[in-house]
């Protein structure tokens, strides 16, 4: 895009720069699949499983599922509108384009604190698993914080100096880390019921009855929270209108067996009161076998996932907020990119110390809470989205990458299934989803009065489409 | 050994964020900010050469 | 408004100011459920008066799985007997479900009325 930026824009007006300097266009599919897949995966191999405490076993197999299908709508109404609003922000730029500035702003939000609060927690899982080794080589009392600050201060460097080989680190780790659940599924012997997985033995019924399988749906977004992540490349993929919607559709078949797989495994191995609560589920079940090779491999796993969730959060969140920042929705000093690195250095920068903190005031389950609660907000922003861009751009005004089959339903099927993990979330944690509203409506409110002001009205509109109608 | 690394940790992270402070810094004193901040959001393929529309309006 | 709208330039002071009061917002709200002190699921605990494995309703195989991981039925009676509290508070929910519809009806309204500024801004101007 280097190429195509500088000379179109060269006869800039006054005070305009001769050369622009834009984010580099370098992806393939395989990178978008590994920003998808890479901060998702970490989601089996700890969280999702907190739905097993909130539903028995069977609950929790029956949220991945309707969970999974929440998610196969978001991938494909996402597919379609980012290959068609390709640019940086994901989202953001959607909302922008088709809701109007305050929803992209209340966007842009969802997805910053969505990923950063994720960053913080994958950066304290590979504290906790560096404690775990150290205990195991009789070192006890390990302080994990240099570790923790490290990991985010390597991948803020990886991230900082180019897309591209971000990317590529995350194709390996995660490709690494889905094989190791692989591995473990097959070192289980499936083909064998009740030599390692006792099933049989191990699945209750129902221990809240329905109402708790609603409940575990809160934690079944584990399974897939952040496969949206894709669209934040959006600027910086070669041919976007096709890698988009390959990179996020053979995303969400890898988690969707992914998330299968993990929970065949854990459930046959783990009494279900255990499971609920466990910190490492896989790498416990792993132990279980009693197969060194096994632990190690799945050791290695985990850290591998975690590795890849903060790193791809870093990535989409530094992207979102410079999005912002380029609108002037947020100061308009975080939209810079490096001039050699091609990357959004200032929001990269400005982020890490907001992260560490997350990691380190000890409110690790409020920042996850909140996290999993910005990207259901994003959730039930798509379909009001989706329905609004068809409407004011039908099939066949403006060329779309990709078109996503029996509209109205998948965008109906979600919102009907945001209302229900809201009201899974309400059961267990109302106050931490009025206490984040409180903070969404706030911020609402002081972009309105406030921010909006410095905002530049028609140039936030850059797509080249027609009027959209009824306007 | 643990004890080293936690030391060699704090050291390498004091080092990574020096480094990407002194790299933006000196950026920022070589280019000019208008510079900087000239990306321009979306230009896909979809809009055949990637040209930028009314991108110089203002 | 027949013009274009010029908006005005922040200062970097200003643009300072308005980071950190964005990261102020996001502590309160982290902080609001703590000082409250409602953090976490309402749970109830129901424990027997003879704890043992049978009294715990594990089967043999639950039992071989537990020790494996190293608990004791004492150790785990804590964990098994903790249960979820499902009971449903009808005014919190209305609260919840007016908050969260009437900020997403606030939000589309708002919006259009600024997208309506930025179409005509940028198709009729």
């Amino acid at each position: 895009m280097s190429d195509q930026t500088a000379n179109g824009n060269a006869a800039g007006a006054e005070g305009q720069p001769s050369e622009r300097v834009g984010l580099l266009r370098v992806l393939g599919p395989v990178h978008v699949w590994a920003l998808g897949v890479g901060i998702v995966l970490v989601g089996e191999f700890m969280g999702w499983n907190f739905s097993v405490g909130k539903g028995g076993a069977l609950g929790a197999l029956i949220a991945c599922w309707v969970i999974g299908l929440l998610y196969t709508c978001v991938a494909m109404i996402d597919s379609e509108v980012t290959s068609t609003v390709a640019a940086a922000g994901g989202q953001y730029a959607q909302a922008k384009h088709i809701m109007g500035p305050l929803m992209a702003f209340n966007v842009g939000l969802y997805l910053v604190m969505a990923y950063t609060m994720l960053e913080a927690a994958d950066a304290l899982i590979v504290g906790d698993l560096l404690i775990i080794l150290a205990e195991q080589t009789g070192y006890s009392g390990l302080d994990p914080k240099p570790f923790v600050i490290l990991i985010i201060a390597l991948l803020a460097l990886l991230n900082y100096r180019g897309v591209f080989m971000t990317l590529s680190l995350n194709f390996i780790i995660t490709a690494a880390a889905f094989t190791s659940i692989i591995i473990l599924f097959v070192g289980v012997q499936p083909w064998q019921p009740g030599a390692i997985l006792k099933h049989q033995d191990l699945l209750t019924d129902l221990p809240y009855g329905w109402i708790g399988v609603i409940a575990a749906f809160q934690f079944g977004i584990w399974y897939y929270l952040g496969i949206e992540g894709t669209c934040q490349a959006a600027e910086e993929v070669r041919s976007p209108s096709r890698s988009l919607p390959l990179g996020t559709m053979t995303g969400i078949m890898t988690l969707l067996i992914a998330a299968t797989l993990t929970w065949y495994i854990c459930s046959g191995l783990l009494p279900w009161e255990y499971l609920g609560q466990a910190i490492v589920p896989l790498y416990d079940a792993a132990r279980m076998t009693g197969s060194t090779t096994l632990q190690v491999f799945l050791f290695v796993g985990t850290m591998f996932a975690a590795t890849a969730s903060a790193n791809g959060c870093i990535n989409d969140a530094s992207r979102a907020w410079f999005s912002m920042g380029r609108d002037r929705y947020m100061p308009q000093w975080f939209g810079a990119v490096h001039p050699r690195y091609r990357t959004p250095y200032r929001s990269i920068l400005f982020l890490i110390p907001i992260a560490a903190s997350f990691a380190f005031t000890g409110l690790l389950d409020q920042v996850i809470t909140f996290s999993i609660l910005s990207g259901l907000l994003g959730y039930t922003f798509m379909p009001i989205n989706m329905i609004l861009f068809r409407k004011k751009w039908p099939l066949g005004t403006i060329r779309r990458g990709y078109v996503h089959p029996f509209h109205p339903l998948p965008a109906i099927v979600l919102m009907v299934l945001c209302i229900t993990t809201f009201f899974a979330t309400y059961l267990g944690f109302g106050t931490q989803l009025l206490a984040m509203m409180f903070f969404y409506v706030i911020v609402s409110l002081w972009f309105s009065m406030h921010r909006y002001k410095y905002v530049r009205r028609a140039d936030q509109f850059t797509m080249n489409w027609p009027k959209p109608e009824g306007y | 050994m643990w004890i080293l690394l936690e030391y060699g940790a704090w050291a390498i992270s004091a080092g990574i964020l020096l480094w990407m402070l002194a790299d933006a810094a000196r950026v920022n004193r070589e280019f000019d900010e208008d510079t900087l901040l000239s990306s321009l959001e979306g230009i896909d393929e979809l809009l055949e050469h990637g040209d930028v529309p009314e991108a110089k309006e203002h | 408004m027949s013009e274009h709208y010029e908006p005005p330039k922040q200062s970097g002071a200003g643009q300072f100011f308005d980071s950190i009061f964005l990261l102020v917002l996001v502590y309160v709200a982290l902080f609001i459920p703590l000082i409250l002190g409602l953090t976490g699921a309402g749970s109830t605990n129901e424990m027997p008066e003879i704890v043992n494995w049978e009294t715990l309703g594990q089967n043999a195989t639950m039992q071989a799985q537990w020790e494996k991981l190293g608990y004791t039925p004492e150790t785990a009676a804590e964990i098994i007997t903790t249960k979820f509290d499902y009971t449903i508070d009808p005014l919190l929910l209305l609260i919840t479900a007016v908050v969260i519809i009437g900020y997403f009806v606030f939000m589309v309204k708002v919006s259009d009325k600024e997208y309506r500024d930025v179409i005509r801004e940028k198709f009729d101007l």
